[in-house]
């Protein structure tokens, strides 16, 4: 059965249909062409043709149009509608027009320079031009750097690199600089938050190198869809930035099913497994040989579907490698046999985490089960954007889980599809980022008095850094006076890129067969884990926290295992404080992360089958949070009713701090405590989730009483009954409470 | 510290709107750097043994000795020996070098020593233009480890103060390099500082490490107390004065092996003579009394197909109990293919395994092993003994 065969089935399938909240179809959109303008090389233009590419799409022929005009923009199109194309055809163009032309591409991940490298070189060799593309990054043999900084025409790398190996060793890429033409910084939608705000700075020093060396690069941004990408691109780039939104592309017909797993005990309201669903959704498809990409929150979800579904397939199928995994932690070999077996349909069907919302090209495929909402409007866009041919009929299942938020979505299908998607804010002045780059910027090149970084003067922050004994001031110039190497001690990112190591003990000889971020390596990797990989699994024997290793051995059991996280928070330091019968305080906390226990679950029927201890060391986060409290004697407030009001009040605040601060939701924490043992009384507390903080606390310090009249406004204005994720929650939390919290505080 | 730094960028935040200053259109004076110069006559101390010699430094010893194409004019008086104190060790465009040391050959064979220290910042482009200068009238540069450090680091000051100097046009003689493949056999470290002690004779008295180095010239842009910028610039005037040592005692080696009284320096000197097809590469094996000297020696006659001299050393070296199996590997092949005797090649490949075999098994010897096995499979299968 095809996928249109399959969608008339389901559709009047009612043992489906009754667990359907809401079947959204969206009609297909027919190509829109413009012709190759004729300034394009023709050597271009036959190596597109023989890529088949005979047009361009509107929006390709807008963004060439506008790149030859010189002018910045950002293009804004879906998954798989040729916008790299938007980028690579005036770069190669420039390039054949003159040899020395420079270009500086900036993904947000490695796996994403590979693969672009690989694209280009495609059509590099097709056109058989002589550009040289190369990828800059860790990875890269020592031996290659030296040619790369001397030869390489379009040099691949990441924000990071740029950072900490590109600008502070400017000297010794001279001909990149002096012949820099465009800057092309793909996935921009990535750069929000704290990161975006450190990227605006980054290239605000790639800026002042250009002007430096007399060169003016021209800037291409892509993103996908967000509500705000031009701002965003204007903010990040500091100058004013074109929109290209004028999609071209073609799309076939879309299905949009919110599926909701029906009750099976009435009296506990116990809705059955989204995990159990997704997998007999995820099989039909695939068994009908429709491509299906099944999207899952965690690791671990993600490897138990996978596991289901290689066994289901093998049964109806034959062959579980039809079914394949993908996440971050595989190890790059292995990501890129994955992705190729995708390109090249031998892969039927894909279970991946996050890791593919990225522009990692896999070609497009027919459907995509998504267990569990993604969490937020622009990111449910773009996993959904998987599937979607540009001529076929598509469909996208959303199985919701048990979560509040996933069963507002679900009840609530309207909200999703009317709901403008999120904001990325940066705040590219937060004093702390700016500080630190002020500093990596003195040191590259000394600063002229009077001379502004972006549009900030920076001649106070200067002084300042004097006092400090970095920088010293003499003739008209600022120089950096220090043995450090300031970028060395700023990460653009909150995680390390340190990285555990998994070894296979079970043959003679040992193989690393993936690896870990430092922060999940607790949850996943302790003692006794069984680690999946790639529907495979493991038992951890031994985990070597300090040697960053995990020594795994092969076994074959009916259960996977699932850790808790325990969190706490504690004050350590009290900076600046308002006492009263509403006090709101600012000062430096402890967050510790511990895993204490992990379950064992019964593959299939998901029965708790025991538990073991985890004895591992914390990890600690110093920081700095802001926190309001309330003298709950005045309020007489009952208990349940102030947990419900507090709750509200703290999801409401997650949602209003952001706008503020310009950052991103995820930059922040919120933590309500009914009883805090520091304040001795109700408490909120926000948190910068970044060692040492990064200022954003300060500043909610300072808006105080603004911060909870918007909060309080949004409560007002917003339409719901009895709350909803973008109010005081959906998780029963009480809308009248959360008010008499909040006014409390306006007073 | 948290809340103090907090403090003052809350200050820093109220000041930020103020309007800054306009920027200074006054006229940039022309700023001069500090020099200092010496001459030492011929025949001087320079800390060392002896003084350094340029007549030693011939065409021949430098282009053996470098790598650099045979017949160019290196003569001594051409040469620039330059080494700069910098800010940090970390290089980045931020790294600075605020002392440059020059040393020359003078005409009459004495040497000129010239320090330029800059005494802030805007002093760099006068440091700079001025060993432009220098670099001008040379056409050779010689540093230690300058083809990492010092020559990047320059280059890369130039490049931010606009001044393009001509080090791409001189040749650059690294004496890092090469005392490496003169003494690292002998040696623990080839450290200026370990050269100095095992091989120059140079003693320094009173001498600061170089890691205080920065801190030091950031305490006099702070406080202008010159007194411990002395121990830098002797420092470094030694250092310069080392160079010419090392250079000096390099070409006498390559010159004149007889008198080196180091085994290990003999081969090595044998090996920078091999390299050229030196046939003085075979008189400094044959005076070395090392297995490495004896193998290498067999191998030097061997290639040149006197095989009466290769098989007395390799039944020399196997008689001593030498160099793991290689004697026996070389005795096999030369009885299989030169003498056509696979009985014996067989005997003494056997005899080969069985010492492998009493070494251990570690992964090279495992794979040395491999080799061995097969040699020994298809040489009993030329004479008839498949199998045992």
């Amino acid at each position: 059965m095809n996928l249109t065969q399959l969608l008339e089935r389901l559709h009047s399938d009612a043992n489906f249909r009754a667990n359907v909240t809401c079947w959204r179809k969206i009609p297909a959109r027919p190509a829109r062409y413009a012709p190759f303008p004729d300034t394009v090389s023709p050597a271009l233009t036959e190596a597109y043709r023989r890529r088949g590419i005979h047009e361009l799409y509107t929006h390709q022929r807008e963004a060439l149009d506008a790149a030859l005009a010189g002018e910045d923009f950002v293009v804004v199109t879906p998954t798989a509608s040729g916008k790299t194309l938007c980028y690579n055809l005036p770069v190669l163009q420039a390039i054949l027009s003159d040899e020395n032309a420079r270009a500086l591409y900036l993904f947000p991940t490695k796996a994403l320079s590979a693969d672009q490298v690989s694209e280009l070189y495609e059509v590099i060799e097709e056109s058989e031009i002589p550009v040289k593309t190369y990828t800059y990054d860790g990875d890269t043999p020592v031996a290659a750097r030296k040619a790369i900084r001397q030869a390489g025409h379009i040099v691949v790398t990441n924000p990071d690199m740029l950072h900490s190996a590109i600008l502070p060793h400017h000297t010794k890429w001279v001909r990149l600089f002096e012949n820099l033409r465009y800057v092309v910084i793909d996935e921009i939608h990535t750069y929000r938050g704290v990161f975006g705000s450190h990227l605006a700075n980054v290239v605000r020093r790639l800026a002042r190198l250009c002007a430096f060396y007399g060169a003016h690069p021209q800037f291409i941004c892509c993103s996908a869809t967000i509500a705000n990408p031009a701002g965003l691109a204007q903010a990040i780039l500091g100058r004013h930035v074109r929109l290209i939104d004028n999609n071209g592309a073609p799309a076939g017909e879309r299905h949009f099913v919110f599926y909701n797993p029906p009750v099976v005990n009435r009296q506990l309201g116990i809705r059955k497994s989204a995990v159990l669903e997704a997998r007999r959704i995820a099989t039909m498809l695939i068994a009908n040989r429709v491509s299906t990409i099944v999207f899952a929150k965690s690791r671990v979800i993600m490897e138990v579907l996978l596991s289901y579904l290689k066994k289901q397939v093998e049964n109806r199928l034959g062959d579980s490698d039809l079914v394949r995994g993908y996440r971050g932690g595989y190890l790059p070999r292995e990501r890129r046999a994955i992705e190729q077996g995708l390109r090249s349909g031998r892969v039927l069907g894909v279970v991946s985490t996050n890791a593919l919302e990225l522009g990692i090209d896999i070609g497009s495929l027919s459907a995509c089960v998504l267990c569990g909402y993604p969490g937020t409007i622009a990111s449910t866009w773009q996993e959904s954007g998987r599937a979607g041919r540009r001529n076929d009929v598509s469909l996208t299942v959303l199985v919701a889980n048990s979560s509040p938020l996933n069963q507002f979505i679900a009840s609530h299908p309207e909200y999703f599809f009317e709901q403008t998607p999120e904001n990325g804010l940066i705040n590219p002045d937060n004093l702390y980022i700016l500080l630190s780059h002020i500093q990596c910027a003195a040191f590259e090149l000394p600063f002229r008095d009077g001379e502004r970084f972006g549009d900030q003067p920076v001649g106070e922050i200067l002084g300042y850094l004097e006092e400090q004994g970095t920088i010293r001031h003499v003739g008209d110039a600022w120089h950096w006076s220090a043995e450090e190497f300031p970028s060395t001690n700023v990460s653009l990112r909150s995680a390390s890129n340190e990285n555990f190591v998994i070894i296979d003990v079970t043959e003679h000889e040992p193989r690393v067969i993936g690896q870990m971020d430092r922060f999940a390596a607790p949850m996943l990797l302790h003692e006794e884990a069984i680690y999946i990989h790639e529907g495979r699994q493991y038992q951890v024997e031994k985990l070597d926290f300090f040697e960053k290793k995990a020594f795994v051995r092969a076994v074959d059991v009916d259960y996977y295992t699932d850790a808790n996280l325990a969190v706490s928070l504690r004050v350590l330091d009290e900076f600046a404080a308002q006492p009263g019968a509403v006090a709101r305080a600012w000062g430096e906390v402890l967050v510790t992360s511990m895993v204490t226990i992990f379950k064992k679950i019964k593959f299939d029927t998901h029965e708790n089958i025991g538990f073991g201890r985890v004895n591992l060391p914390e990890l600690e986060m110093h920081t700095t949070a802001y926190w309001m409290s309330w003298d709950d004697t005045l309020l007489r407030l009952e208990a349940e009713r102030l947990e419900d009001g507090l709750t509200g009040a703290a999801n409401l605040l997650a949602v209003v701090a952001p706008m503020y601060l310009m950052c991103d939701p995820r930059d922040i924490a919120v933590v309500p405590q009914i009883r805090s043992p520091h304040t001795r009384r109700p408490t909120i507390y926000i948190y910068d989730c970044y060692p040492g903080g990064i200022g954003l606390s300060d500043k909610l310090y300072e808006l105080h009483s603004r911060l909870a009249e918007q909060a309080l406004g949004l409560l007002d204005e917003c339409p719901c009954l009895n709350g909803c994720p973008s109010c005081v929650g959906p998780d029963g939390a009480d809308k009248t409470m959360a008010r008499r919290l909040l006014s409390a505080y306006c007073l | 510290m948290i809340g103090n730094l907090r403090e003052k960028l809350s200050i820093l935040e109220s000041r930020r709107a103020e309007p800054q200053a306009a920027v200074s259109a006054a006229p940039q004076a022309h700023i001069e750097c500090k020099r200092f110069a010496e001459t030492l006559p011929p025949g001087a101390a320079m800390g060392g043994r002896a003084p350094a010699d340029p007549a030693v430094m011939t065409d021949g010893a430098i282009s053996a000795l470098f790598r650099v194409p045979a017949g160019g004019d290196y003569s001594p008086g051409r040469m620039l020996f330059l080494d700069t104190e910098t800010t940090g060790l970390s290089g980045g465009a931020g790294t600075v070098a605020f002392l440059i040391g020059l040393g020359w050959f003078t005409q009459d064979g004495g040497f000129t020593l010239e320090q330029y220290f800059m005494q802030d910042y805007d002093r760099e482009a006068d440091m700079l233009e001025r060993l432009c200068g220098r670099l001008e009238r040379a056409s050779i540069l010689v540093t230690f480890n300058g083809k990492c450090f010092d020559a990047p680091l320059i280059s890369s000051r130039s490049i931010i103060n606009r001044i393009r100097p001509p080090l791409d046009r001189l040749t650059h003689l690294d004496l890092l390099h090469t005392s490496r493949r003169m003494y690292r056999r002998r040696l623990a470290s080839c450290s200026l500082g370990c050269l100095e002690r095992e091989v120059l004779g140079v003693v320094r008295d009173g001498d600061i490490p170089g890691s205080e180095i920065p801190d030091i010239f950031f305490s006099y842009l702070r406080d202008g107390d010159f007194t411990r910028l002395e121990q830098v610039l002797a420092h470094n005037r030694q250092d310069i004065l080392s160079m010419a040592l090392l250079m000096d005692a390099l070409c006498r080696a390559w010159r004149d092996p007889g008198s080196l009284n180091e085994q290990w320096d003999l081969y090595s000197c044998g090996r920078i003579y091999e390299e050229r097809g030196d046939p003085r590469a075979a008189q400094c094996y044959a005076r070395a009394d090392l297995p490495e000297a004896r193998a290498s020696l067999a191998a030097w006659h061997k290639r040149r197909g006197e095989w009466d001299m290769a098989l007395a050393l390799w039944q020399d070296i196997v008689h001593r109990g030498e160099c793991g199996i290689y004697a026996y590997v070389e005795l096999s092949k030369y009885y299989e293919h030169r003498a056509h005797d696979p009985e014996t090649a067989l005997a003494v490949s056997e005899k080969a395994l069985s010492r492998l075999r009493a070494l251990g098994f570690h992964d090279t010897i495992r794979e040395e092993a491999r080799a061995l096995s097969a040699r020994i499979a298809r040489l009993r299968r030329r004479v008839g003994r498949p199998d045992r």
